[in-house]
């Protein structure tokens, strides 16, 4: 492999990374405060790509329009999750969130099947996006380059919402002890619920782009990335925001050089991933950045 | 007149009956404390007059309002703030965003800030070399400050203190019970739950004191300190 092949395998890697970077802070927000996997959060994904594909074919909106109306609806169809089938088993012991974040996901992935079919559909992306660019002899596509443009700038906007607001103060707050919260006299079901619209607009745009990146869409599309970003989640360290992005561009990157050192992995390139879970999950569970609980008498 | 009411006060948690009857009073304007054993129901008190803990019977009334079944974060904007057993520190929060999470509700920057010059500048001028440090990283007494001073940037009409002497060093035992005092001169009312019985008395307007959920005492500071039972059981005198 020369450094040009190589060099645009690294872009590839980025882009492929970034799309997981997004998805993997919703898993990592929700995880820290209320310590269960968000199993429906990959089907957000896919309402994200769906709600732009509709607004973009139906209703003919313009390109960045639609992107935000599908990210606000997205952002909406979060809360509601969180709102309808997560609030009412907050005080319930964890197991009972995870087995009923498992039946949201079930429910949405099949209620996509019984209405939009699970036929794909054609996704129609922007002009910039399959402009080819040409970097000395690599030729690269925009979906590679735009991606982890588009990326970065939506985590710095996201980064100056956890740490720079007072909204942002009380999510921190509340992923560390969620009654001395409410002894400050903040509606802590409030926060959590800006919190998944926060997770959910990221995974829309995630997904918005994944299907710029792929774009044949189906109910089940988020089933895979889904699997992958909360493998980068616990990577970089679940509960950890920094963590799920470094954690994002990793999975990407070994995802996408496994297939280019040697094309006969690539039948495993899922598998390969997964297995750096395993080893993970065995040798560092806490991840890169993964908080180890200290406490203080 | 009582800022306080409690009224027969039962509290019910995993099957086990914690408070059995509790009445008290707060009188605006005094420290009012609860002393007892381990166990004895203390903690659970404060946190049904917080909301954290649920009364399955009787009232607390809170300035003429009953506020056994307001939600907690309204019970602080009516007017009580708790610095809770355990310090409950923000770790992963700066000193400064503690002291900002106690005023989270409140609109009145400016007085905030006033409030938070006089928190960190004049009560615990340590906390203010502190500002942009973890809340993590203080010493144990260092974080004891920070949850009284995060409790009072509520600007509350009642403040609940939950063992704030619990694990401190002697010296710095004297220090808070000193700031006890000097929020109490700016007019706070204080309602507080020590194991140290003795400092508590001290300074303390009025006691009560708690065995197995129901009151068996009650009186001023100085009839409880004279107390034959209160010294032998609580403050560890005779035979």
């Amino acid at each position: 492999m020369n450094a040009s092949v190589l060099f645009q395998q690294l872009i590839n890697g980025m882009s492929l990374g970034s799309l997981y970077a997004l998805l993997a802070i919703g898993y990592t927000m929700v995880y820290g405060i209320l310590r269960f996997i968000n199993f429906a959060h990959s089907d957000i994904f896919m309402v994200g790509a769906y709600s732009a594909f509709f607004f973009i074919a139906v209703f003919r909106l313009p390109w960045p329009l639609a992107a935000a109306f599908a990210v606000a609806l997205t952002a909406l169809v979060g809360m509601t999750i969180d709102r309808a089938a997560y609030r009412p088993v907050r005080d319930a012991p964890r197991i009972s969130a995870l087995i009923t974040a498992v039946g949201v996901s079930s429910f949405i992935e099949n209620l996509g099947l019984v209405t939009v079919g699970a036929r794909p559909k054609a996704f129609e992306s922007p002009g910039f996006m399959s402009q080819v660019f040409h970097i000395g002899s690599v030729a690269v596509t925009g979906v590679a380059v735009w991606v982890p443009i588009i990326t970065v700038l939506l985590l710095a906007i996201m980064m100056y919402i956890v740490y720079r607001t007072k909204i942002g103060m009380a999510m921190r707050a509340v992923s560390t002890d969620i009654e001395a919260t409410r002894l400050m006299g903040v509606d802590v079901d409030r926060v959590i619920s800006y919190t998944f619209a926060l997770g959910s607009a990221l995974a829309a745009a995630g997904g918005i782009l994944w299907a710029c990146k792929y774009p044949k869409i189906t109910p089940l599309m988020g089933v895979y990335p889904g699997w992958k970003a909360f493998t980068a989640a616990v990577v970089g360290g679940i509960g950890s925001i920094p963590g799920a992005m470094i954690g994002g561009f990793i999975i990407g990157l070994v995802e996408v050089l496994t297939v280019a050192i040697s094309p006969n992995l690539s039948g495993y390139r899922d598998g390969v991933i997964f297995l750096v879970l395993v080893v993970f999950l065995l040798v560092r569970p806490t991840g890169i950045l993964g908080e180890t609980l200290k406490e203080k008498v | 007149m009582s800022i306080l009411k409690v009224r027969d006060l039962n509290v019910h948690y995993g099957g086990i009956h914690a408070l059995k009857g509790v009445s008290l009073d707060v009188p605006e304007g005094t420290i009012v404390t609860l002393i007892g054993a381990n166990g004895a129901g203390k903690t659970t008190t404060l946190r049904a007059i917080t909301g954290l803990a649920r009364a399955s019977s009787g009232s607390i009334e809170f300035r003429g309002r009953d506020i056994s079944s307001v939600s907690p974060h309204e019970i602080v904007r009516l007017g009580i703030s708790m610095a809770a057993e355990g310090r409950r520190i923000f770790y992963n929060l700066t000193v400064l965003e503690n002291l900002m999470m106690g005023a989270y509700h409140r609109q009145d920057t400016e007085e905030v800030k006033k409030d938070l010059e006089w928190i960190s500048g004049v009560l615990f001028p340590r906390l203010r070399e502190r500002f942009s440090q973890k809340g993590g990283t203080l010493s144990g007494g260092e974080q004891q400050m920070l949850a009284v001073g995060r409790a009072l940037m509520s600007r509350p009409k009642l403040l609940c203190l939950d063992e704030p002497s619990l694990g401190l060093a002697p010296l710095l035992v004297q220090e808070v019970f000193r700031v006890l005092s000097e929020i109490h001169d700016e007019g706070c009312t204080i309602l507080l739950v020590e194991q140290n019985a003795k400092a508590a008395l001290k300074i303390a307007d009025y006691g009560y004191v708690l065995r197995g959920g129901t009151i068996t005492m009650h009186g001023t500071g100085e009839e409880l300190l004279a107390d034959e039972r209160v010294r032998k059981a609580y403050l560890g005198e005779g035979e």
